[in-house]
């Protein structure tokens, strides 16, 4: 599957990007946004920023919400059944997906 | 002169002069870009720092609260999953519970805890626990009605709720003290003036911004830590606390004990979740354990009766689900399978509805647990008609010493909750709940009266030195990353430090943690930006994380008995000769010196000696705490 990634680093870009992943899953897989997010950190690029530090995983805090194709969602328990579009959750962005 | 006048005017337009700084006419990099003045400084956004901050202010101090996520709102607090409890004698007579089952007393509670705990408990602070706990379990349930949070009476004398309503709780209770309350900022190390603690170095997660704090004690309220692969805690429990505290020269112990509770491994989405928990407990659920090749894993009639009713259920399914994934007969990511193919669909559709409606729904929404979809869950099980069960460490009984004030080894540090040790011994029952507001209020209290008329000089240059090293990670040109030591201390502590442990396999994993242990001198950071920077966040955390993983393979090693949530494959008997201690770590000269402590007796003598199989010193020694009803009648 194909994720479209808002970045930004206001620290040395002049203006937000996109950027693709391909992440070799499938719908059977069962992946939350979270779930994808942290292989592209992990695998991919450990310099995207997204909700991150104390994370419960289980949809408790509220804090790792995202836009994920236009609508805002819980990356923890949003289910991944096809190619998304992952945007921060309002547009006073700190760093790529994260929020003031 | 002039130049650096130019410099500093520059570096103010661009909005660089937080970082830069012009000294002696010399551009320097500004190190710390805040200072915060507190008398007592609680860390830790849970049960423990909120308590801690309430009862220091209460004493008149003046308070920060500084948390790494949000005060109430972060952490385990939240993954409490969950109930707390007080003796039923004081839920009757003191705060007039007709419902609560006087006949519990804190006597019987006391002596529960202790023996519980394989007479590890320090009882001193079982005391603390058993008494103080009663006004703060109830104050806390005020906040929690006040706040509008369900907190759903059970008997002996127990409250259902679920970690969100005790976060709000907690807020609701904080508010209406006079604290300064300081989030998203992850506390680095300790200061230290000679002997005394005297504040902390801190970053701010968002802004990468580096905050000293000077205060005149510091209590620390920040948790455990859980170094495998499965994981179901919060994301949080790294061991900071436990580990700052240790470089500051405090001492450490029980750390070889490691708590481990039934945790889905799948569904992906659920995975972490303690929901199996509850299938133990509830008594119309029904399920064989199986291996993974389906042949059944037995646990003798006399064992179950004690696994479905008390707290004791834990150690059983560690013993014999550990014992299965010893044998090699587990599945390949070391669970076991929950069987309902004897059942028909109708049959696993009701026992999950009477989970839901008996117990679930009087704090979660209908149909989940936390966050997790519970229906769903219960469509994979009659899909697959089993399900894979893990077994994920919840908790750890180790961690800094205290008394029962709440003092640790070293002048002006406190600790409580998690973070802390000698409550449980070996082996936690009772609640990790209850231990961190009892404890909280207390080390809350006695911070306040310690810093009292005390003065402290703020440790400046200390404080340039944790900020100068905290910032080496940027320049680091050549390591491993973040992720890869993380990976590291999983796959590490997997294979030596996972249940039914070994010489051998201790041995191979300390050599290993030190091993990388070198190689994280030098971490890599892919991103340059003190923004939001979650791997120089992580590398951090990583330290701690393997710094509390060795302590506790090096104290398991010592450990050559089985004990509590401690089991040796090579040493399968509880040896009440000669483990009747324990294991205490601090660093003297930059080595960690082991000593070994005998835990205090102040009521419930200790029995004399002998060694005995494992499971016969359960069955004997008239433990199980039953802390909890989940039968029908209220």
């Amino acid at each position: 599957m194909k994720f479209e990634v808002f970045r930004f680093n206001p620290e040395v870009d002049d203006k937000p990007y996109y950027q693709s992943f391909d992440l070799d899953i499938t719908k059977e897989d069962r992946f939350t946004v979270m779930d994808v997010l942290n292989a592209i950190y992990t695998s991919h690029d450990s310099s995207l920023s997204f909700f991150s530090h104390s994370v419960c995983n289980h949809g408790i805090c509220g804090r790792c919400s995202v836009k994920v194709n236009g609508k805002v969602k819980l990356a923890c328990t949003f289910m991944v059944e096809e190619d998304l579009v992952i945007e921060p959750r309002t547009n006073r962005v700190v760093k790529d997906l994260i929020v003031r | 002169m002039l130049l650096a006048k130019q410099i500093a005017g520059f570096l103010s337009k661009t909005g660089k002069d937080d970082l830069y700084k012009v000294e002696k006419g010399v551009l320097v990099k500004v190190l710390l870009n805040k200072v915060v003045n507190t008398e007592v400084l609680a860390i830790g956004g849970g049960g423990a720092g909120v308590t801690a901050a309430i009862g220091a202010a209460r004493k008149g101090a003046q308070v920060t609260l500084v948390s790494k996520g949000k005060v109430g709102n972060s952490g385990n607090t939240i993954m409490i999953g969950g109930s707390y409890a007080m003796d039923g004698h004081s839920a009757y007579y003191k705060f007039g519970i007709k419902e609560a089952d006087k006949e519990l007393t804190k006597d019987i509670l006391f002596n529960q805890i202790v023996r519980d705990s394989f007479y590890l408990s320090e009882q001193d602070i079982v005391e603390q626990f058993v008494e103080e706990s009663p006004d703060i379990i109830y104050e806390v349930k005020q906040w929690a009605d006040q706040a509008g949070q369900k907190f759903i009476f059970r008997k002996p004398a127990t409250w259902n709720m679920s970690g969100n309503a005790m976060g709000k709780a907690l807020q609701h209770g904080l508010k209406q003290e006079d604290v300064e309350i300081i989030e998203d900022v992850i506390i680095v190390d300790l200061l230290k003036d000679g002997d005394k603690v005297c504040g902390a170095v801190g970053i701010d997660i968002y802004s990468g911004e580096i905050i000293q704090f000077n205060a005149k004690a510091v209590v620390m309220g920040t948790g455990g830590y859980q170094p495998f692969t499965l994981k179901n805690t919060n994301s949080d429990m790294t061991g900071d606390g436990v580990a700052m505290a240790f470089r500051a020269g405090a001492q450490l112990a029980d750390m070889e004990f490691l708590l481990y509770l039934v945790t889905c491994l799948e569904p992906n989405e659920v995975k972490g979740s303690i929901l199996p928990v509850f299938f133990v407990f509830n008594p119309n659920f029904k399920y064989r354990v199986t291996d993974a090749n389906g042949d059944e894993i037995v646990i003798p009639k006399e064992l179950k009766e004690i696994e479905v009713k008390s707290e004791l259920g834990k150690l059983i399914e560690l013993y014999y689900y550990g014992k299965c994934v010893l044998e090699g007969r587990g599945t390949e990511d070391d669970g076991v399978y929950f069987d309902f193919s004897d059942m028909s669909e109708d049959e696993i559709d009701d026992m999950f509805e009477d989970l839901i409606k008996s117990f679930l729904t009087e704090v979660y929404k209908d149909g989940f647990y936390h966050g997790d979809d519970v229906r769903a869950y219960k469509e994979f099980c009659k899909k697959h008609k089993r399900v894979k069960i893990g077994l994920g460490n919840e908790y750890t009984h180790g961690g800094i010493v205290i008394n029962e004030k709440m003092e640790s080894s070293i002048e002006g540090l406190y600790a409580a909750g998690e973070c802390s040790s000698g409550a449980f011994g070996s082996n936690r029952v009772a609640d990790a709940v209850v231990e961190m507001l009892v404890q909280g209020i207390r080390a809350g209290k006695s911070a306040a009266e310690y810093s009292k008329n005390k003065e402290v000089n703020p440790c400046n240059k200390m404080a340039q030195e944790i900020a100068k090293e905290t910032l080496r990670y940027f320049e680091n040109k050549k390591g491993i990353s973040a992720v890869e030591a993380n990976l590291e201390i999983e796959r590490i502590s997997d294979k030596g430090l996972s249940f039914f442990r070994t010489e051998e396999g201790l041995d191979q994993a300390i050599a290993e943690y030190q091993q990388l242990e070198e190689k994280m001198n030098n971490m890599v950071l892919k991103s340059k930006s003190r923004l939001y920077n979650y791997e120089w966040i992580q590398a951090i955390q990583a330290k701690n994380r393997l710094l509390c993983a060795k302590l506790s393979a090096i104290m398991a090693k010592e450990r050559k008995e089985s004990r509590g949530m401690h089991l040796r494959a090579d040493y399968p008997l509880v040896d009440d000769d000669n483990f009747l201690i324990r294991h205490i770590a601090e660093l003297r000269n930059g080595v960690i010196n082991l000593s070994t402590k005998k835990p205090k007796v102040t009521k419930l003598e200790i029995p004399k000696g002998g060694k005995t199989e494992y499971i016969d010193y359960i069955l004997n020694n008239e433990m199980g705490l039953e802390n909890i009803s989940y039968e029908e009648e209220r």
